[in-house]
């Protein structure tokens, strides 16, 4: 009896281990990548502010970057995702709170766990502001140099520290693939299904945008977005 | 036997607590109670809007969004419990009263209507947090505490003595933009969540839901430092100030010194004063920032002295847009009399002004006197020394003048019951003019030297009930 | 059970029985004043009851005789010579070393009002004047809940949510502010008479209700006549209470 069980068993994670690789395969020939550039043409939003503590860790000024343009008016920070595809493989999401910033300033990740880094060795707080995933609002002090929480449910969530109220970070929850653009504007998402997809670039600031695209499986496809102004 | 009625117990024990499973308020029922009771502040739809709303601060609360501060679970859900709670003990420090003056049921009631404004955040189950073991107070888990304070850097909210002054003050918001102070900690009976062990050590635990505070629970370095922390913000004052109605003013022989931080004042009895806006004239004051004045005071032959500490989280001498400079005054009749005869409380009027000492950022020491609420006019000459010192949220001021007053100064004399109001101003929050905290009058007494008839009296007394007593005995047994 | 029979008993179980009803059994507590005027008249009568008769006079005092003269009663009669007087010394002692307390703040709580007030410069008869918006039945919820509105802005601070006295400003002031929920206010008091001490306010009081230390606002600074009719209308609604009629000769 007990045999024939394990027999059973170890069959089952055989063919379904089996079943793993085949999709994945078939993802990765019928999958392309695709190479989005946002671009903005209005002017960078920059807030500064004087910091009166912590500063050996924060320096003495305080830079919010509300809209981030690099050359050729990329737009930085930007989410580009494609809501019509399923199943991301995105790597684990980590966040890093390092000369009080959040590092990187927007997240990109499938449900699941958030590392979250402390390497500033003072007190901050993770605040997130949420409506499908329980918000938390935990404390991280020097010596909990990492924490892990869960995000099951896509969404887009803003992340402060009351402490240093001008830290604030988003953790992009996408159910398929995405990625954010670099200080450049240039976004490379990977494991795009072949076919007709719809884009959509999202900006803490600016908002939302979506574009269309023919992907070609096995290929980089180039697409180019220009966000508007709010 | 034993077993039956063992199984008696156990099914008392069911039966009893069969009930808290289930809703235990009518939510339709709750809707009457809230329109009549609740509705002025919270608004008719549950957002915090109601007519009264943008007076408070804290503002009332939204239900819409169905995040509650005070609760004593791990996850957002609070029980039905400790919406009860809240409801029936109201939120110390805040203008949310305590209702227990409703039947017990319409308190259910109203937990179950105020569930129905965000029904989606009630889906999750509340999840009770587990606190470690409570660990009792001692030298030990006072420093451990103190160590922890300072590891989870408490005072960047709170300040190093948790008079609610740290740097981090100023950003603080609440979930809806509106700025949220930070609790003092030195004054508990302000606590939103109640001022208990278990209250505080919930508080650390699971912090306070739609506020910067966060939750501790898996941020100390052992779980039973939440009780540690406890055990050292309970030592940061008292639980409660015992309000005082009558000012006494303590004879001395030694010389009063003029520096507040002397340790000469730690030897006088403090009175506590509470503080209360002023809403009487425009701009009103209805959520005053300075609450309670600690009044030393003491008297020798030629001079009396007035030792006032209150607590301020900022040093403000003023921008004079936003930010006015901090103030105190006591306020006295121009002359004393036995006449209960007074001077309009509110800074006096035309008819009859009244006497001022005066503390101002910046500006010192003064007398000065006014004729209605504003109207300060500063006296010539210099009869009032004195100085003031800062240090992590609190004030601690002397005004020293002498006892013999003149035209328009009052003459302190031993026993008579002089009049005297306070005011204050907190001008980093905005605090100046009739924008102010202040009290009605009070009595203070200069003490005159006690006699000694507390010795004598009372022996003669027994002496003389002794004496009659046995007197009796003796006759009726003679007449026996 | 001989021993309930006994006068002296008796009359020591009403005595105490009517000290704690008079100590514990009001709320508000009674002053002392009036619990010691109240006990001397329960004593009076308790000695007049048992000195009804002779017998009954004579099971009152046999006990009081016997512990003064029969041996075996020697202890309990030690102890009486001895603790009476050290209980007096110590009365004694608590009356001579009290320490001096606050003058009581003697006022008159509804003192008589003036027959007629200025209320923004017209004149306004007090007496006998009825609430205006009264008249229009169809109009009475929309009144109090514009009168509701307008005592969470204005009162609710002292007189409290619950209209109870109990505002968190309350416990700073004194006089404390009014208890509309007490039948000893608003529903002994003439809705005109509201009208007058709402409008007119601390300073508007006479003398012997020491307006100097009253901080009730003069309303009429910032309330119109019809916001202070309302606002009266909602005290009433709220608290369920009624208004006092003016008596028939007016």
């Amino acid at each position: 009896m007990r045999k024939a069980l394990t027999t059973i068993t170890a069959v089952a994670l055989l063919s379904g281990a089996a079943a793993w690789t085949l999709v994945a395969r078939a993802d990765a020939q019928g999958g392309g990548t695709v190479e989005v550039t946002v671009k903005y043409n209005g002017k960078p939003q920059v807030d500064k502010i004087k910091v009166n503590k912590d500063t050996q860790q924060c320096g003495t000024e305080a830079v919010i970057e509300k809209v981030a343009v690099g050359d050729n008016k990329g737009l930085a920070n930007a989410v580009v995702s494609v809501p019509g595809a399923k199943g991301g493989k995105l790597a684990k999401g980590v966040i890093d709170q390092k000369g009080c910033k959040f590092v990187p300033h927007v997240v990109v990740m499938n449900p699941g766990e958030l590392e979250i880094k402390n390497s500033d060795g003072i007190l901050h707080n993770i605040h997130t502001y949420s409506t499908a995933n329980a918000p938390i609002n935990k404390a991280q002090p020097k010596f909990k140099k990492t924490m892990t929480e869960k995000f099951d449910k896509p969404e887009v969530i803003k992340v402060t520290c009351d402490v240093h109220s001008w830290m604030l970070g988003w953790v992009a929850v996408t159910p398929g693939p995405a990625a954010a653009t670099d200080e450049n504007g240039v976004a490379k998402i990977e494991n795009v299904p072949a076919g007709k997809q719809k884009i959509e670039v999202w900006h803490e600031t600016l908002g939302k945008q979506t574009a269309e695209v023919d992907v070609k499986p096995g290929q980089v496809t180039k697409v180019a977005v220009e966000m508007k102004g709010k | 036997m034993r077993a039956a009625i063992g199984v008696l117990l156990v099914l008392m024990l069911v039966g009893a607590a069969a009930p808290a499973g289930a809703q235990r308020g009518d939510a339709a029922a709750g809707k009457g109670v809230y329109d009549a009771r609740c509705a002025l502040c919270h608004g008719e739809t549950g957002d915090g809007n109601g007519p009264g709303a943008e007076l408070l601060s804290p503002r009332p609360r939204d239900f819409t969004k169905g995040l509650y501060k005070i609760r004593s679970t791990a996850n957002r859900t609070p029980t039905d419990e400790d919406i009860f709670r809240v409801i029936t003990e109201g939120m110390p420090g805040t203008s949310m009263p305590a209702w227990a003056v409703l039947p017990e049921q319409d308190r259910w009631n109203l937990v179950a209507y105020l569930k129905t404004f965000a029904p989606e955040m009630f889906k999750e189950a509340p999840k009770k947090v587990e606190l470690p073991p409570d660990v009792a107070s001692s030298d030990e888990s006072l420093a451990r505490g103190k160590e922890m304070f300072e590891a989870i850097e408490c005072h960047k909210c709170h300040g190093v003595q948790g008079r609610a002054d740290g740097p981090s003050r100023p950003e603080l918001q609440d979930e809806w933009g509106h700025f949220v102070p930070p609790a003092n900690l030195a004054q508990r009976w302000t606590f939103r969540g109640g001022a208990s062990r278990t209250d505080i050590a919930t508080r650390i635990a699971v912090g306070v839901l739609g506020t910067p505070m966060p939750a501790f629970l898996d941020a100390v370095e052992k779980p039973e430092d939440v009780w540690h922390l406890t055990n050292y913000i309970l030592s940061l004052g008292p639980g409660r100030p015992a309000y005082a109605t009558l000012v006494t003013v303590a004879r001395v022989d030694e010389a009063i010194p003029e520096d507040p931080a002397a340790e000469f004042w730690e030897k006088v009895t403090p009175s506590a004063i509470p503080l209360m806006g002023q809403v009487i004239v425009d701009p009103r004051n209805f959520n005053p920032s300075i609450t309670l004045v600690s009044v030393r005071a003491v008297y020798d032959d030629t001079a009396i002295a007035f030792h006032l500490t209150w607590d301020d989280p900022t040093e403000t001498k003023g921008d004079g847009k936003q930010t006015f400079p901090d103030a105190i005054a006591l306020q006295f009749p121009p002359t004393l009399t036995t006449s209960t005869e007074r001077p309009y409380f509110l800074m006096g009027d035309g008819s009859e002004p009244v006497y001022l000492l005066r503390w101002e950022q910046g500006k010192g020491v003064m007398a000065a006197t006014a004729s209605g609420p504003g109207k300060v006019a500063p006296l010539e000459g210099a009869e009032v020394a004195g100085a003031a010192v800062f240090e992590h949220g609190r004030y601690r001021l002397v005004i020293k003048r002498a006892l013999a007053g003149g035209e328009g100064r009052p003459t302190f004399q031993p026993a008579l019951f002089t009049p005297v109001a306070f005011q204050a101003w907190d001008g980093g929050a905005g605090e100046t003019g009739t924008k102010m905290s202040l009290t009605s009058w009070y009595y203070l007494r200069l003490e005159e030297a006690r006699s000694n008839r507390r010795f004598v009296i009372p022996p003669v007394v027994t002496l003389v009930t002794l004496a009659a007593m046995v007197v009796v005995v003796r006759a009726a047994n003679r007449a026996r | 059970m001989s021993f309930l029979r006994s006068r002296f008993l008796q009359a020591v179980v009403v005595f105490v029985g009517a000290f704690v009803v008079l100590r514990f059994g009001i709320r508000p507590p009674a002053p002392w004043s009036v619990i010691t005027l109240y006990m001397a008249i329960v004593a009076m009568a308790l000695l007049i009851f048992v000195s009804s008769d002779r017998d009954s006079w004579a099971s009152f005092v046999r006990p009081i005789w016997a512990t003064l003269t029969e041996p075996r009663y020697r202890i309990v009669r030690a102890v009486v010579v001895v603790g009476l007087p050290l209980l007096l010394g110590y009365y004694a002692y608590t009356q001579a070393a009290a320490r001096p307390q606050a003058p009581p703040e003697l006022r008159a709580v509804h003192p008589a009002p003036p027959d007629s007030i200025q209320f923004r410069g017209k004149d306004f008869n007090i007496s006998g004047a009825e609430n205006p918006l009264r008249k229009d039945p169809d109009a009475f919820a929309r009144h109090v809940a514009a009168g509701g509105a307008i005592y969470v802005r204005n009162c609710m601070f002292c007189h409290g949510d619950n209209l109870d006295g109990q505002g968190h400003f309350a416990h700073g002031f004194n006089p404390p502010p009014a208890n509309f929920q007490d039948p000893g206010t608003i529903a002994m008091l003439q809705e005109a008479y509201l009208f007058w001490r709402i409008a007119k306010g601390g300073p508007g009081l006479p003398k012997e209700s020491t307006p100097w230390n009253s901080v009730m606002p003069a309303w009429e600074d910032r309330l119109t006549e019809e916001q202070i009719w309302q606002v009266i209308m909602y005290l009433y609604a709220a608290t369920g209470q009624q208004p006092r009629r003016w008596e028939a000769t007016h």
